[in-house]
């Protein structure tokens, strides 16, 4: 794998990280959660 | 991992990378992971930059009876060194708790220092997370030989010796990344796993389970999360029933045949485990992957685990995602 496809590849899944925390997570979920984890 | 004292982590989908990246110029990977993982970086390997930062050699220098001889490009397990000399140092130092005996030389950490520097210099708010890697026990003890050419995992002195080694170096690693970040999380990579099962591998179940456990809760005892990666396909049920707290698994290339261990997932999801999924290829890349592509299968897979009876919040919850 080249340093170029490498790049790629780490967008897709930035992209995906942001796409999956957004559609499954509130913003309350993380409130409620931080109480006792270290949920971001 | 809900381990006393410490709290529960639960990455909801947070994105970390697995250990190398094929860049030559550090500067370029520092700011790709800053940029990509904001939350949870990783120091890298940067074999391009320099070949002592590859996964073997960068733990490498300083551990017992280890010869190098660079004229011919050898490197092995001198067994007729002064035994007593060479378990007598190693064990003081594992023994005194000191954490500063086996660092990683500066040459041999391009990657990890790099990173840790441009952190410091670019990272505003306090650092959260940061993780880092070292080989796993199995994949090193198959890679060296001795001077007789038999792996070295096999020498079951020498090993235990070199074993300690890599405990050290384990420490030093986990004291320099605590300096930046308030959680480290380490994984052990095995990739040498990915041969288990077949004819040609020479270790046997017990042996893995013993030495990953070993190292596994000498890294946990030091206060950070501790991950086991496998890039290719093994015997799942194996290290879903280590103590890691996270197990990362090929997730583009192996989930069906990573589902067939469902009741191994289950005991592992009731210890609070954390499945790292692999997901976005990295050798089998072809640039046509897309954001939508990844997250339907990813939801397929997901679902398939939830139909096998695995709660989705759980999932949900204990899902980081990586390249495979």
């Amino acid at each position: 794998m080249s340093a170029g496809a490498a790049e790629k590849a780490m967008n897709l899944l930035a992209g995906l990280s942001w796409r999956m925390r957004e559609k499954y997570f509130t913003v309350e979920d993380a409130e409620g959660a931080e109480k006792e984890t270290v949920i971001l | 991992m809900k381990r006393d004292g410490k709290k529960r982590f639960l990455p909801c989908f947070l994105a970390t990378g697995v250990g190398s990246l094929p860049h030559a110029d550090v500067q370029r990977a520092c700011a790709l992971i800053a940029r990509t993982m904001p939350q949870t970086p990783f120091w890298p390997q940067l074999p391009e930059h320099s070949f002592l930062e590859s996964m073997t050699i960068q733990v490498s220098p300083g551990l017992p009876f280890l010869k190098v001889e660079e004229e011919k490009g050898k490197v092995f397990f001198d067994t007729t060194l002064d035994q007593a000399r060479e378990l007598e140092k190693v064990y003081n130092f594992y023994l005194t708790g000191d954490t500063n005996s086996y660092p990683i030389p500066p040459a041999y950490a391009g990657g990890m220092e790099g990173m840790m520097r441009y952190l410091k210099e670019n990272q505003h708010l306090s650092l959260r997370f940061f993780k880092g890697q070292i080989v796993g026990p199995i994949t090193f003890g198959l890679s060296i030989q001795d001077n007789d050419g038999k792996d070295i995992i096999h020498n079951e002195v020498v090993f235990d010796a070199v074993m300690k080694g890599l405990l050290l170096r384990g420490r030093w690693i986990i004291q320099r990344m605590k300096t930046i970040a308030e959680e480290v999380i380490l994984f052990i990579d095995e990739p040498g796993l990915s041969g288990y099962g077949s004819a040609f591998f020479s270790v046997d179940a017990s042996t893995i389970t013993g030495r990953l456990n070993e190292m596994i809760e000498e890294f946990q005892a030091q206060g950070v999360w501790v991950g086991v990666h496998c890039c290719g396909n093994t015997d799942w049920s194996l290290l879903l029933r280590t103590k890691a707290d996270i197990i990362n698994f090929d997730a583009w290339g192996f989930f069906e045949r990573f589902s067939l261990y469902s009741d191994a997932l289950k005991d592992f999801f009731s210890r609070d485990g954390i499945l790292a999924w692999g997901i976005v290829p990295t050798s089998e890349f072809t640039g046509k992957e897309t954001v939508e592509g990844l997250m339907e299968k990813l939801e397929a897979d997901l679902g398939d685990l939830a139909k096998k009876g695995i709660p989705e919040k759980i999932l949900n919850e204990r899902c980081l995602l990586t390249p495979s």
